[in-house]
């Protein structure tokens, strides 16, 4: 019996089409280029192979210090490896420009006594360098006002001429005999994030200055040209002395020595704990001052100001505006012209000025406002002094003192006395 | 008779180049102490005047203070720190009344963001905490430790710094708070009233001092050597310069001595008082050399790069 032989049900199903595209598909895998179809290249390698590990100047293109002293006289960039200490003597002297000290976070340190050497010596008139990242540390200590001990002379210091382009960077330094960290002024030298703590003389000295802090030094923690976010506490001198000050904070406790004084100052605070001024600029502009019994905050511009003596004078300057002074028995607020502004006083006169415009003075036993010249639009308050309100010429003025002088006026025009009475001369457009 | 007659030509000669050595101070040999009281704090130097050297201490021994070294030919001031044990021979001149910063080299006012870094130490508001109903903050309101002024009663229209009057610090009216240009400090010059009197044996003329609202009283002579004001450092290059700060180096100037001077600010209290308290003229024995000298084991500092 033949039977019919089987057919392919379902290769008779796909359609021709599928077919040609599929074939395509399979012949478009093949690489067309002979060479790869029939790979049968030469065995033989080209040479011996070559190393591709990377050399250790690659990986660590700078020197290690492992020992002190050391001498840099070659430029290029250094690195410490470990804590360095020297019996004499400079720790680490950089004698060649194009210099970067990586202290690494490890700290130079120095047992002489008595002290000598630096931490970080730059010898001569150096430029492009760099040091950065760690500590130098000496014994030296402040034993009621005097600096001495084992430990470096200077933590860093140059031997002469000038530098240029010099950077310290987060370097910390701690208990040296004179200087804690010294680039000289008035060349491109800075010092950023770094902190000082009793050295005997300046805390820091350079062009510039940011972010920084220095105290318990026996000379001007702080000196620079731009000195900016930093903090300066000084014993026997000035806190800080800069030509511009900004968001600074110096603070001085020598009687003869100011906490703050640049020409410059703005938001900043200056602070003497003695008979010495707390802040001193040319133009102080958001400062504050505070003296325990001297002059609290003195400027020959002061904007937006605020002064506070125990003993005194509280505020002083040529040109007040926006300010407060507050004495307790010296005068409040002093100034040749003083406008927006209120004084205070104890004991003291509130507020003293040639020409004050929009003024308030007070105070307890004295007079309120003394306008030697003109005052215009002020109020003086006296709870028990002669009057409350001084004025040669006193325009739309108002003066308080119970049972005495309201007002005392050469010529006074449209002014009224609150309490008390008024004692003119001429008088205009008033009772 | 020649002799005689020569003698009597330098006789006279002598005395009169004497009497001029004398007035001008430069023979005087001895000690002199005086009192600087400065805001109620009193400070006593005490002057030590070889042949031709001053040295001048301090007598406080609350701590080590400076000593001044001066040449008395040139006017050079060696600075003794004993504070750390260094000292520092400025150039002559440093201390001249002269010397300082010009303020016109200062770069205009930038406006700055940020407030101020936290202030340690003791806390300012002994002297406002008895403050009386007064004015709404004036001036900075942002600092740190500082005692907001109490609250000012309200005032007529027009008069004194208004509530609420504009957008100025604390309701003041409205200022333009804009860069203003630098001013140069006023002036100071020592100038003689042509009054006299003698104090302590020695013929003084009255000068006076000026700056702003400030009057400085000063008697002085010139015999005795050029003043030296007691020096802690160098002068600051930066910031205005007080009257006080300029005093000294004013008379050093005109080589005169003050025996008395007196500042006070216009309606207030004495600020300073400068008072000779004794001279005694006598020969300054120095035999090791040492008097005028800094000691040898002090480190030498340069003076600072100006």
């Amino acid at each position: 019996m033949n039977h019919p032989k089987p057919t392919n049900n379902r290769m008779n199903t796909i359609p021709k089409p599928f077919i040609a595209a599929g074939l395509a598909l399979a012949l478009s895998t093949l690489n067309p280029q002979p060479s790869t179809v029939f790979a049968q290249g030469s065995l033989t390698p080209p040479g011996a192979p070559a190393p591709t590990m990377k050399t250790l100047a690659q990986i660590e293109a700078r020197t290690p210090i492992s020992s002190a002293p050391f001498t840099i006289s070659v430029p290029g960039s250094y690195y410490l490896i470990t804590n360095l200490t020297v019996r004499s003597g400079d720790a680490i002297a950089i004698a060649t420009n194009g210099v970067t000290l990586d202290l690494n976070g490890f700290t130079l340190s120095s047992t002489a006594n008595p002290a000598n050497g630096n931490g970080v010596l730059l010898t001569g008139s150096l430029s492009d360098i760099t040091i950065a990242n760690g500590h130098i540390r000496g014994g030296v200590t402040n034993n009621a006002g005097t600096y001495g001990g084992p430990g470096f002379m200077h933590g860093i210091s140059y031997s002469s001429g000038a530098l240029l382009n010099t950077r310290v960077v987060g370097v910390t330094v701690a208990g040296c005999q004179h200087y804690g960290i010294y680039l000289g002024i008035g060349h491109s030298t800075v010092v950023e994030s770094c902190t000082v703590r009793t050295v005997g003389s300046y805390g820091i000295f350079a062009t510039t200055i940011k972010n920084s802090t220095a105290s318990d030094c026996g000379l001007p923690a702080i000196y620079g040209s731009q000195v900016s976010d930093c903090r300066g506490q000084s014993s026997n001198d000035y806190g800080i002395s800069a030509n511009t000050a900004q968001n600074c904070y110096g603070y001085s406790s020598s009687s003869s020595a100011i906490g703050l004084s640049a020409n410059t100052a703005q938001n900043c605070y200056g602070y003497s704990s003695s008979s010495g001024i707390g802040l001193n600029a040319y133009t102080a502009q958001n400062c504050y001052g505070y003296s325990s019994s001297g002059t609290a905050l003195s400027a020959q511009t002061a904007l937006n100001c605020y002064g506070e003596s125990g003993s005194g004078t509280a505020l002083s300057a040529l040109t007040a505006q926006n300010c407060y002074g507050s004495s307790s028995s010296s005068t409040g607020l002093s100034a040749t012209t003083a406008q927006n502004c209120y004084g205070y006083s104890n004991s003291g006169t509130g507020l003293y000025a040639n020409t004050a415009h929009n003024c308030y003075g007070y105070s307890v036993s004295d007079s309120g406002l003394f306008a030697d010249r003109t005052a215009t639009g002020c109020y003086g308050y006296s709870f028990s002094g002669p009057r409350g309100l001084y004025a040669r010429s006193a325009n739309t003025c108002v003066g308080y003192r119970t049972g005495g002088r309201a007002i005392e006026a050469t010529v006074a025009n449209g002014c009224y006395a609150q309490s008390g009475t008024n004692f003119i001369t001429y008088k205009y457009n008033m009772p | 008779m020649k002799m005689t007659t020569h003698g009597l030509c330098v006789a006279p000669a002598v005395a009169f180049f004497l009497q001029l050595f004398t007035a001008t101070g430069l023979a005087f040999e001895g000690r002199i102490t005086a009192t600087l009281t400065r805001n109620g704090e009193a400070q006593t130097w005490l002057y030590t005047i070889g042949t031709n050297q001053l040295r001048l201490e301090r007598a406080e021994t609350n701590r080590p203070h400076a000593k001044n070294l001066v040449a008395l030919d040139t006017g050079a001031v060696t600075l003794v720190l004993p504070h750390n044990r260094s000292f520092v021979r400025l150039p002559p001149g440093t201390d001249s009344a002269r010397t300082h910063f010009d303020p016109h080299q200062n770069p205009g006012l930038q406006h700055l963001p940020g407030g101020l870094p936290v202030p340690p130490g003791p806390t300012p508001g002994a002297a406002a905490a008895s403050l009386p109903a007064t004015p709404p903050p004036i001036g900075p309101t942002n600092l740190p430790g500082v005692p907001a002024p109490p609250p000012m009663p309200q005032l007529p229209a027009g008069v004194g710094p208004q509530l609420g009057a504009g957008p100025g610090p604390g309701g003041l009216p409205a200022l333009p708070m804009m860069a203003m240009p630098m001013m140069p400090m006023d002036p100071v010059e020592l100038k003689a009233t042509g009054e006299t009197t003698n104090l302590l044996g020695y013929a003084c003329v009255r000068y006076e001092l000026k700056q702003r609202d400030e009057v400085m009283e000063i008697w002085a002579t010139d015999q005795l050597p050029p003043f030296q004001a007691w020096t802690r450092n160098q002068p600051m290059r930066f910031g205005p310069r007080e009257i006080e700060d300029q005093w000294g180096a004013l008379l050093k100037d005109k080589k005169l001595f003050p025996l008395r001077a007196v500042l006070k600010f216009e309606g207030d209290a004495e600020r300073l008082r400068f008072e000779v308290r004794s001279i005694t003229p006598e020969k300054i024995p120095d035999p090791d050399g040492k008097l005028f000298q800094p000691p040898p084991d002090y480190h030498e500092l340069e003076p600072l790069p100006f």
